[in-house]
């Protein structure tokens, strides 16, 4: 793992090599043995498979670019025709969700949705110049799996390496720490979005507060930081 | 001498950063990709750039659109423009200290120039390059004097502004130079070479605080 | 049409649940501000940046000699720029509202970059705050022309109030060059020469925005016989997009009211915007103080300067 900006040159030793987000050929680089970042960042090179590697930056940004079979949230806020218009990030391009990209859902059974509805769901194709399409169905079981509509709770936004984070590691110490204190139901989107529901206002907004403020912490002082903020709110 | 910067102190955007040198200071904005606002402006295969410089006193004029086109030619050639198809990129400018006589622009263009590589580089905005700029003046007794202050600019024969790609931290190719007044063609030679050499000394520094800003995105890990 | 931003309903029920115990999102209680900043950048007179929690304004002063306007000979000339750039964010479009003047875009952006600028404009210019008379320099001939360029760099609700810090605060800091008059001569002391002298402001007008929420849901209570709306001073973004209204009141810490606005929204009873400005003035007397404080501290660090210099070249001597 080492730091890079754009225009540094990755030699590649193995000739199989998969790439991944920001990372591209370098130009000029005809037998394409020589990688360059698009951004600032960390070079990982994970095995993709027995025989190819794969190269990618780690940076950390705040707006998402739909990447297939990622997991997102999105705000619904139109329709037409068979589709659903879903936002990822506020004044990005809109993405679209078919009616019936739902579990059982048919020409008369049609899911119930309004503007406003916040929607769980996983990015179904990317191609280039269409588009981009989510569903709600399970890929591997062809059932719900948790995708759907988010009612009552609150979203709110974290960068998305972040967001990342908490979603591959679900034993995070920020977890751990949380449900020591609450009761929660949580939804992480990719797309910087989260979602969490708990049984009362107060709790929510303190859970809120910890998880977007701790992108500002390091692992060290978040026991104590989580300790006062469900202080302050618990006094007033 | 050398520069200030902070990086990504703005939340509302994706990208930014204030840059500041010889008393020269400006803050950039970088956001995108956004869907397009206006259709007219949607460009079927690669991106369109919607840049804004606004000056720190008064409104935009015909000084502010000429350093838009000087910058965009810049980017045209740094930012994986083909990636974003369809899409807009904002790049906003504004100027907070001059530095220089209203009738120069090379440096607010040269902090420009730096000030946007280093927001779009917190935005994560594909880069097909890194770039750099710096300025000079060639004075009465022929002498070359990099990044020159107001005084120095007045008094000069001529004053230049270089941009060059870095590859594996060494610059590498001229994207940009713009020069104004009388020169010959063999000084201009020189002036180009001493501006490789000036952004080659930059290169520790910018590497750093791009690293200090990565490693503080991931302060929690 | 420029986009909006993507706010859910689970949200907006969240927001007006919350605000019905009395909470905010941020832990703020309803009638609490955000913390208020005021930095004065220390290179030059006039140029401050105020922040709001994460709303940040910046505001430069710049003054020049021009000709002043014919039907006021005896008047200088006092402008504020407010032209809201993507910068703070994308939600606002590159010259959509002008300054003051809706050209272009129809957009509800740009009508609120209009709202917001023609805000400043009545509470700090039509509100006298700057004397322009004691801007003339030969009736008729010369004046001082005082512009104010606002740099709005964050947004995260209630521009109004912070840029209206900003500008007073800006212009209180300001110093223009000295000058004597001969006949129609004007002899212009560079700051090195002679002490640039302050502008004459007459008042500190400080302008607190009240926002307002139907408990009962979004639907209008037309009648107007409940009067239970939940009040919110200083809103952040999600809190101003979401609200029912707005009302903006400029007061000086006189207890005089500069201006108000309302414009449409919610029905308020009259008492309670009576109660409104018996608050506004309690928080208008806290940032005029901290506005002083704020210049107090400043001029205490730039005459240090200055005697350092004046001691050195004494020393020199």
């Amino acid at each position: 793992m080492s730091f890079v900006l754009p225009g540094n040159q990755i030699q590649v030793k193995s000739a199989n090599v998969v790439l991944g987000p920001n990372v591209d050929i370098a130009p000029g680089s005809i037998n394409e043995t020589v990688l360059t970042p698009t951004t600032a960042g960390m070079l990982k090179v994970k095995k993709a498979n027995p025989q190819s590697s794969l190269y990618y930056v780690e940076s950390n940004t705040k707006r998402y670019v739909p990447q297939i079979n990622d997991f997102v949230i999105g705000v619904l806020f139109g329709a037409f025709g068979e589709y659903f218009r879903i936002s990822l990030n506020s004044f990005s391009p809109p993405v679209l969700l078919n009616q019936y990209s739902f579990p059982n859902a048919s020409k008369k059974n049609r899911p119930r949705l309004s503007n406003g509805d916040l929607v769980y769901a996983r990015v179904s194709a990317v191609e280039r110049n269409v588009d981009v399409e989510l569903s709600c169905i399970d890929a591997t079981t062809g059932k719900e799996g948790g995708f759907g509509v988010l009612s009552d709770g609150l979203v709110f936004d974290v960068k998305l390496a972040f967001a990342r984070y908490l979603l591959f590691n679900s034993d995070a110490e920020i977890f751990t720490q949380l449900v020591k204190r609450c009761k929660f139901e949580i939804a992480i989107g990719v797309n910087g979005r989260i979602w969490i529901k708990t049984d009362d206002i107060k709790t929510t907004i303190a859970c809120v507060n910890v998880i977007r403020n701790s992108q500002n912490w390091t692992k060290e002082e978040l026991p104590a930081k989580i300790e006062d903020t469900f202080k302050v709110l618990k006094t007033n | 001498m050398s520069f200030q910067t902070e990086i990504g102190l703005l939340d509302q955007v994706d990208g930014s950063s204030t840059f500041e040198f010889a008393t020269t200071k400006v803050i950039t904005s970088v956001a995108g990709p956004l869907e397009i606002t206006r259709m007219k402006n949607e460009k079927p295969t690669e991106a369109f750039l919607d840049i804004s410089i606004k000056p720190a006193t008064d409104v935009s004029s015909t000084r502010e659109s000429f350093l838009v086109t000087k910058l965009a030619k810049v980017l045209q050639k740094t930012i994986d423009m083909d990636k974003y198809a369809r899409r807009e990129i904002q790049i906003m400018v504004q100027l907070l200290s001059p530095g220089e006589s209203e009738e120069y622009t090379v440096k607010e263009l040269t902090a420009i120039v730096n000030s946007v590589y280093l927001s779009l580089l917190n935005g994560g905005i594909s880069l097909r390059t890194s770039f750099w700029a710096t300025c000079c003046v060639i004075d009465g007794n022929g002498e070359i004097l990099m990044r020159p202050t107001n005084k120095q600019l007045r008094q000069s024969v001529s004053h230049h502004i270089a941009v060059f790609s870095i590859k594996d931290g060494k610059s590498d190719a001229l994207i940009f130079s713009d020069s104004k007044g009388s020169f010959s063609e063999n000084e201009l030679l020189k002036v180009l070479d001493r501006c490789c050499d000036d952004i080659d000394s930059f290169n520790s520094k910018v590497k750093k605080v791009v690293l200090d800003r990565v490693k503080r995105d991931y302060i929690w890990s | 049409m420029g986009l909006d931003y993507d706010i859910s309903t689970n949200e907006q029920n969240f927001v007006l649940e919350a605000l019905k115990q009395d909470v905010r999102l941020d832990g703020r209680k309803l009638n609490e501000m955000r913390e208020v900043n005021i930095k004065i950048l220390p290179s030059e007179y006039g140029h401050v940046e105020v922040s709001l929690g994460r709303t940040r304004v910046g505001c430069k002063v710049s003054s020049e000699i021009v000709k002043p306007y014919e039907d006021r000979p005896f008047e200088g000339i006092f402008m504020i720029n407010s032209e809201i750039s993507p910068m703070c964010s994308p939600f606002f479009e590159v010259g959509a509202g002008g300054s003051g003047y809706g050209v272009g875009s129809n957009s509800s952006q740009a009508n609120e970059e209009v709202l917001i600028s023609r805000m400043i404009e009545k509470a700090v210019r039509r509100s006298n705050a700057l004397d322009v008379e004691s801007l003339c320099i030969v009736a008729g001939k010369k004046c001082w022309a005082i512009r104010a360029d606002l740099q709005f760099l964050n947004y995260d609700g209630n521009f109004v109030d912070a840029s209206c810090i900003a500008v007073m605060s800006a212009l209180l800091h300001f110093r223009k060059p000295d000058i004597e008059v001969a006949g129609e001569d004007v002899v212009v002391y560079d700051t090195n020469q002679r002490e640039p002298v302050p502008l004459s402001i007459l008042h500190i007008p400080i302008s607190i925005t009240f926002n307002y929420f139907n408990p009962n849901g979004s639907e209008e209570n037309i009648k107007g016989d409940l009067n239970n709306e939940l009040i919110l001073v200083d809103a952040d973004l999600l809190e101003e997009r979401l609200s029912l209204g707005s009302m903006t009141i400029t007061l000086n810490k006189n207890q005089e009211i500069c201006q108000m606005m309302k414009s449409g929204g919610l029905n308020i009873d009259a008492s309670l915007i009576m109660n409104c400005c018996s608050y506004a003035s309690k928080l208008v007397d806290e940032l005029t103080e901290k506005i002083h404080n704020v210049l107090k501290q400043d001029a205490a660090v730039r005459t240090n300067k200055t005697e350092e210099k004046e001691l050195r070249v004494f020393n020199e001597r």
